[in-house]
């Protein structure tokens, strides 16, 4: 290729084994040939995994893993052991042991992560796209080998491979279909279209379209899906291009045979790939405290084997003269104060080795892996009504799952279904569709359709009397005819392809109703089937919705070549544009519309303008020239479409639906009850949101409703001051506040307010939010409350940034797609589920783990502590008492699986018992289980332990004979001090332990019997050993059993007791049936559907106390993306 | 498949789910308090059936104290029955210490031949015969603990070397009555198994050792013991012995002096769990009514908050 200059050049930074791409931003704007493969910018390949190679990965995941903190503390450790004058292991690194094991697993655990990214990228790299190039036969070519300006053909049902700009396609107008669940998650087509200025090429064959030397100049890449400005220069013509004639990897091409198109973005420089952020791990609360008390204990370490040093030199010093038997000369460092200080300290540090319990992460990692398994299989997670398993993709959140203090939630299809069915209309001074005197029978006459729950006769009977004219017939053409909606054929049967479910209702109510809106035809004509008589409409233009805009208008021109403008939107964007009416009839119709939005329903006024043709005409100029524009084309385009828009006609009103999900309103009351803040956080306007909050019993009558709506910031400082004043004089309150008087409230100078007011809130409805705001949002009060857990819960591609911004981010797996699944932390099915995962499986977990947490530096208190309390017998001279074989295997086998059993099965409260009763929930809120006072508690508990543990059995073995007037010696104590530390540590899961199961038990009796079976190898096959014939000296005599049975009176049964006295005092709180007797629970016994049906709430029935207000609820669910 | 399903489900979703009640606390803490202060009760029982005599300071009771001399005294003991086990007991002497316990070579102990730098690693300070006592340094103790005048090489290798063979015990003592000698049996007072496996004489023990390791006073000695006071056993009497003043004849080589202590002499039968041991008794009662205690605060605590302590609310 010739060396052209385009300015696209991309270095690339190498770093040893590490690339670096510049930031996006900091590239410079593209501009590419057609059919000209810019070799400057990297070809099409995409790596996601880490490593590129298996040589590589070991010294990279070796860096990664000593880049822990644990890890590299042991291995300083290793270091010690190695110099011989503080070695108590002469010398040889026995922690190496389960140290490289420890780490082997998480090598393992991280390399089959990345094999499984590389498999997924190989994949992604190899597929198959037809690639046509100059001076090349066009061929079938692998995903990887595109270059931008490459021209590619894309088949139908196929991916597209890169980001590229739509040259031709099979659809003779030039349309192109797009998938974009994968983007955004959302599953209706998109119209992708050819720039009208290029249409010309649609003609040529490929042999042409490869001929075709196109300047393209447009933006860096940028993450931005849905822009995309630039301009192609054919012909000394400058045509623009916009984000329509834009198709992005990822997608899939549909209803289209094939099309051509010219790669702009490849690679790691594709939309798609410029989103996929990586997810930064998230750390649960628990483990953020247990590093922090891990920091504490080592501190704690350190500071006691400098005092065990101290007290050393010390008492050598005193008894220096008594100690000739030791043979220390004066020239020796031990006979120096501080040299030998400094020896003993790392002498101590050695011992007390594990007091930082190694396997503690690793325990916590399976638990947790394992706990996230056991949520998946749970029937209580599962969505029966979807058909869909909750899956954990951060199990290391288990446990935060019981401490969330806020939960943001989406209302779209995570409160709602997103499911509109028309319910009622008015249309001249007359309302329908309260009644139902429809009979089935009749019902099934008419034509099939989803979301339309209409069964009122006058309706029909009033249609019927002035068949094709007449204001219900102007009406119901206004429904088929103003929408954007586009169908589809198949086996026979229309279907349509909505982008916003509230047009689906409407579009289906008329073909209910005998209106059926057929398709768009190639004279882009829109068909209407009346009654079995097709009527032709030309669509002249659509003037699409958006968010600012609200409304939405066709402009079509019938058979009789009359001009109609039909809009549609919210009443209080459509009542300035329109004709003056009737009053009787605005003043019905405005009633009307109110009562519908009072009983939680959403409204739409639709109306109709007659243009003249020569208005028309004017109109189109002005309108197609700020189409064309190339800069400010939006705003030109608005300020066009609102100049048609005027002199408006009423025709009528509707009235959608909005389906809530099942078991959402007791779902939201236990959440509530439980102490959680709920947020909701919708794009709807104030007053629907107002509507859901009260279905959905988020809100009720006994809140103060606090409206902060402003939209300067005057007016909201003001208003947030009166929010204030009202939430300092109630205790219930709710706060209700719109997206304009957020976006100033969530300045600095104010946010502290809006907490303070929202802390007294039970509830926060935030109306008219954008997905940035409500990420924002969650920010905010992670911001300025650090210390909380945040819960997000969303279901559409708009949530991800809420979801990735919370502590824990909870995706419906459902109607929009994958895109919040996919970027959670948990992915449920449906929106009560949240109870379960909360109530029962967080709540379990975070109990659970915070024992483990405290037990694994329990069981090593234990360990180690009973050679610091007999050090008070030597002048703490730093003796490890116990075998180095018995001693390492301590926490690799003797102690382990019991804990780790006991956190994946153990079970407080069942799971019905714990999702009916969210007074239990307090304990992770109020973080009672794992604090400073709890670890104190636990810590004290295993150094009094040791203690005890210590003094009984050196008093008891020690002080006389065992049998035949033999004596024991230190190295066989040492072996029984550590092995009622083995029994100890087991008996106490005992104890703390709610239920048992075989496997627990087994799992017990295993690790003692262990232990029992490497001390008989010790003592009896190994003659060399310090300890050798230890067992045979001690385990068959009576003193023994003795020992053992006082040591266990005098550590486990006080332990007991306060256990008992603690649950106990628990229970004060509890109201809950619980079985006394011991039971046999069985999994499916746990899993039956709890009998809560007390709040079981009829969606489509009046809230229990009509809400009377003076405005309409607004429709639309589409967000402004 | 769903073999494995159903036994994972038996293993572990199968749950006993016990919560005991208040009341059945109580009784469980009474039962355990109880049996404790039972079983403390027979081991204090037990313990007073055995008889210890401690003879304080042997060495003191002769006049002049002399060390490296032989020298006899008397002491009035009560009839006794056998076996009665003969100690040393000494006090002050940390046996226990970080450099005492490590200084000692297993490999060399168990007859095998070890490397200078394996001496140096092992046995620090004492590698060599010269930093060996004097009297070591020209000496082979035997098996039967006879000494045999034997000069060695000062700078070979020790063996035993280390801290903890160099401070062996050496006094040995014989028991009379009336002139009658009572034969203390030095034989089996070693761990079975330590002699002749942990612990073996070298191939040419009398040129290469100064003390044979199967002498069963040196295996004694050289199970380190885990408290300052401890006593060795270094006799056993095989006979009843009357009531009597007895003379003790021992050879005081032992300078207690040197650690600032006591060396003592005890004289013990032995029970169903070993000697006498009064903390066991003591400690079995302490925790016993400890248990009770507690089973009396659950029920005065029960008493005083109704019958709803402790109860799950229906």
């Amino acid at each position: 290729m010739d060396s052209h200059s385009y300015n696209n050049e991309t270095t690339i930074k190498k770093l040893g084994f590490i690339t670096v791409r510049p930031p996006a931003h900091q590239m410079n704007d593209r501009s590419i040939v057609s059919n000209v493969p810019d070799l400057a910018v990297p070809d099409n390949q995409i790596t996601t995994s880490k490593y590129s190679s298996i040589i590589t990965f070991i010294p990279l995941n070796l860096i990664e893993q000593f880049s822990k903190l644990a890890n590299v503390y042991f291995l300083i450790i290793a270091i010690m052991q190695m110099i011989s004058t503080i070695s108590i292991t002469n010398g040889q690194p026995v922690i190496m042991g389960p140290l490289s094991i420890v780490v082997c697993i998480s090598m393992i655990k991280d390399f089959v992560e990345d094999y499984q990214r590389r498999r997924s990228d190989e994949a992604e790299n190899t597929r198959k796209t037809y690639l046509i190039r100059t001076n090349e036969p066009p061929r079938e070519a692998q995903w990887r080998e595109l270059r931008i300006g490459d021209l590619i053909k894309v088949q139908k049902d196929e991916q597209i491979p890169a980001d590229i700009l739509l040259m031709q396609t099979s659809d003779k107008k030039g349309n192109a279909f797009i998938e974009t669940k994968n983007l955004d998650g959302e599953t209706n087509l998109k119209c992708k279209n050819i720039q009208k200025n290029l249409k010309q090429l649609q003609e040529q064959s490929e042999d042409s379209l490869l001929a075709l030397r196109m300047t393209i100049k447009y933006e860096r890449p940028n993450p931005y899906l849905y822009q995309f400005t630039g301009s192609a220069e054919i012909n000394n013509q400058q045509i623009p291009l916009s984000e329509k004639n834009f198709i992005l990897r990822g997608c899939a091409l549909r209803n289209v045979n094939f099309i051509y198109g010219v790669v702009c973005y490849n690679g790691h420089d594709s939309k798609i790939m410029l989103n996929s952020v990586k997810a930064i791990p998230k750390r649960s609360h628990l483990e953020r405290t247990m590093n922090l008390f891990i920091i504490v204990i080592f501190l704690l370490q350190m500071i006691m084997c400098c005092f065990g040093g101290f007290l050393n030199s010390q008492w050598q010093q005193i008894h220096n003269s008594e100690l000739s038997y030791l043979d220390i000369q004066n020239t020796e460092p031990e006979h120096n104060f501080v040299k030998n200080l400094f020896i003993k300290w790392g002498n101590w540090i050695l011992i007390f080795t594990n007091f930082v319990p190694i396997s503690l992460l690793v325990s916590l990692e399976m638990v947790k892996y394992f706990q996230g398994m056991l949520i998946t299989f749970d029937k209580g997670t599962y969505s029966a009504e979807y058909d869909i398993k909750t899956t954990v993709q951060s199990s290391n959140l288990n446990e935060e799952l019981g401490q969330v203090d806020y939960i943001f939630s989406d209302k779209t299809g995570t409160l709602t279904k997103n499911q509109m069915d028309f319910k009622c209309l008015t249309v001249n001074k007359k309302s329908y569709g309260k009644e139902v005197t429809l009979s089935n029978e009749e019902v099934s006459k008419l034509a099939q359709v989803t979301n339309v729950d209409f069964r009122d006769k006058a309706f029909f009977n009033d249609l019927n009397q002035t068949p094709g004219k007449g204001p219900l017939h102007e009406f119901l053409l206004c429904l088929s005819l103003c929408h954007t909606i586009v169908t589809e054929n198949k086996n026979g049967q229309l279907l349509y392809q909505a982008s916003s479910p509230d047009e689906l209702a409407l579009v289906n109510f008329a073909r209910f109703c005998g209106y059926t809106f057929e398709g768009v035809d190639a004279s882009n004509s829109m068909v209407v089937n009346i009654k079995g008589d097709n009527k032709i409409y030309q669509l002249l233009h659509v003037l699409e919705f958006n968010s600012t805009r609200k409304r939405v208008s066709v402009i079509v021109q019938d058979q009789q070549n009359q001009i109609i403008l039909y809009t549609k939107g919210a009443d209080s964007v459509i009542e300035p544009l329109m004709k003056p009416v009737v009053p009787q009839l605005k003043e019905k119709t405005w009633n009307d519309l109110q009562e519908f939005a009072s009983i939680g329903l959403r409204t739409l006024l639709l109306t109709r303008r007659i243009l003249p043709l020569q208005t028309y005409k004017e109109w189109e100029k002005t309108y197609l020239q700020a189409c064309s524009a190339i800069q400010n084309r939006d705003n030109l385009m608005m300020e066009a479409q609102a100049k048609i828009e005027q002199e408006l006609e009423l025709i009528g009103g509707t009235a959608i639906e909005d389906k809530l999900q099942e078991d959402v309103g007791p779902t939201i009351q236990n959440l509530k009850d439980a102490g959680i803040k709920v947020w909701v956080l919708t794009g709807d306007k104030i007053e629907t949101a107002i509507n859901i909050g009260y279905s959905c019993q988020l809100l009720n009558d006994t809140l103060q409703q606090i409206i902060v709506d402003a939209n300067d910031e005057q007016s909201v400082n003001k208003e947030l001051e009166k929010a204030f004043q009202k939430s300092q004089n109630n205790n219930k309150n709710a706060l209700v506040i719109s997206g304009n008087a957020l976006i100033i409230a969530m300045k600095p100078e104010y946010s502290r307010k809006v907490m303070e007011i929202a802390e007294r809130c039970e509830a926060v409805v935030a109306c008219r939010v954008s997905p940035k705001q409500k990420q924002e949002i969650v920010q905010l009060v992670r911001s300025n409350k650090p210390n909380v857990t945040t819960l997000a819960i969303g279901d559409g591609a708009n949530d991800v940034n809420m979801i990735t911004a919370a502590h824990i981010g909870i995706g419906i797996k459902g109607v929009e797609g994958q895109q919040a699944a996919r970027a959670s932390d948990y992915a449920v099915g449906e929106f009560r589920i949240l109870r379960r995962l909360t109530l029962y499986h967080g709540r379990e977990s975070y109990r659970k783990n915070s024992t483990l947490v405290n037990y694994n530096f329990y069981k090593n208190m234990l360990l180690v502590l009973p050679q610091y309390w007999w050090a008070l017998n030597n002048g703490f001279s730093a003796v490890m008492f116990y075998d180095q074989l018995l001693y390492q295997s301590y926490n690799l086998f003797f102690t382990s699986l019991p804990i780790v059993l006991y956190a994946i099965f153990d079970e407080e409260f069942s799971g019905d018992i714990l999702s009916s009763n969210p007074n239990l929930y307090d304990i992770g809120i109020k973080h009672k289980l794992f604090n400073v006072k709890i670890f104190l508690y636990w810590v004290i508990n295993g150094t009094i332990q040791a203690g005890i543990l210590s003094y009984l059995t050196f008093q008891t073995y020690e002080t006389s004979s065992i049998y035949n007037g033999m004596m024991a010696g230190l190295w066989t104590t040492g072996a029984i001090v550590l092995g009622y530390s083995v029994l100890n540590s087991n008996i106490k899961i005992i104890l703390f332990s709610n239920t048992y199961s075989i496997g627990v038990i087994f799992a017990l009796l295993g690790s003692v019997l262990l232990y029992l079976f490497l001390f008989f190898i010790v003592s009896e096959k190994m003659p060399k050993s310090d300890m050798s014939n230890s067992q045979s000296a001690t385990l068959i005599h009576l003193r023994f059993y003795f020992a053992t049975l006082l040591v266990v009176g005098a550590t486990s049964i006080f332990d007991f007791a306060l256990t008992k006295f603690a649950q106990w005092s628990q229970y004060d709180q509890v109201t809950t049936q619980h079985d006394k007797h011991i039971e046999l629970q069985d999994e499916q016994f746990l899993h039956q559907p709890s009998p809560n049906t007390q709040f079981q709430l009829n969606n489509s029935q009046v809230p229990k106390s009509p809400i009377k207000r003076g405005y309409t609820g607004f429709a639309f669910s589409q967000e402004e993306h | 498949m769903s073999d494995s399903k159903g036994f994972l489900h038996w293993l572990f979703f199968k749950k006993w789910h016990p919560v005991p009640s208040v009341g059945s606390t109580i009784a469980l803490f009474s039962i355990i308090g109880v049996i404790f202060v039972a079983l403390g009760i027979v081991i204090t029982v037990i313990n007073n059936n055995i008889q210890e005599v401690t003879i304080y300071k042997y060495d003191q009771k002769c006049s002049p104290v002399e060390y490296n001399k032989q020298c006899s005294f008397t002491y009035k003991l009560d009839q006794m029955k056998a076996p009665i086990y003969f100690y040393y007991e000494l006090e002050n002497f940390y046996q226990n210490h970080r450099r005492y316990v490590k200084s000692k070579s297993s490999t060399q102990l168990s007859g095998e031949e070890i490397s200078l730098s394996d001496a140096e690693k092992y046995c620090e300070p004492i590698i060599f015969n010269k930093d060996l006592e004097q009297w070591q340094q020209a000496v082979y103790i035997t098996e039967n603990n006879e000494q045999v005048p034997k000069q060695r090489k000062p700078d070979d290798i020790a063996s035993p070397c280390g801290l903890v063979a160099k401070s062996f015990f050496n006094d040995t003592y014989e028991l009379s009555l009336s002139e009658k000698n009572i034969e203390l049996n030095q034989t089996g007072i070693s761990w079975p198994n330590d002699k002749g496996k942990k612990y073996k004489r070298a191939s040419d023990s009398e040129s290469t050792q100064w003390i044979d390791p199967e002498n069963e006073h040196f295996i004694v000695w050289m199970r380190t013991a885990g408290l300052p006071t401890f006593r060795k056993l270094w006799g056993r009497i095989e006979q009843d012995i009357e009531e009597g003043e007895y003379t003790i004849k021992f050879q005081n080589n032992y300078n207690p002096q040197m650690f600032a202590g006591a060396k003592n002499i005890v004289l013990s039968t032995s029970g169903p769990f070993g000697g006498k041991n009064l903390f066991l008794s003591i400690a079995f009662i302490v925790v016993g009514v400890i248990q009770l205690l507690i089973a009396l605060a659950f029920l005065i605590k029960k008493i005083r908050a109704g019958p709803s302590f402790g109860q799950k609310n229906e």
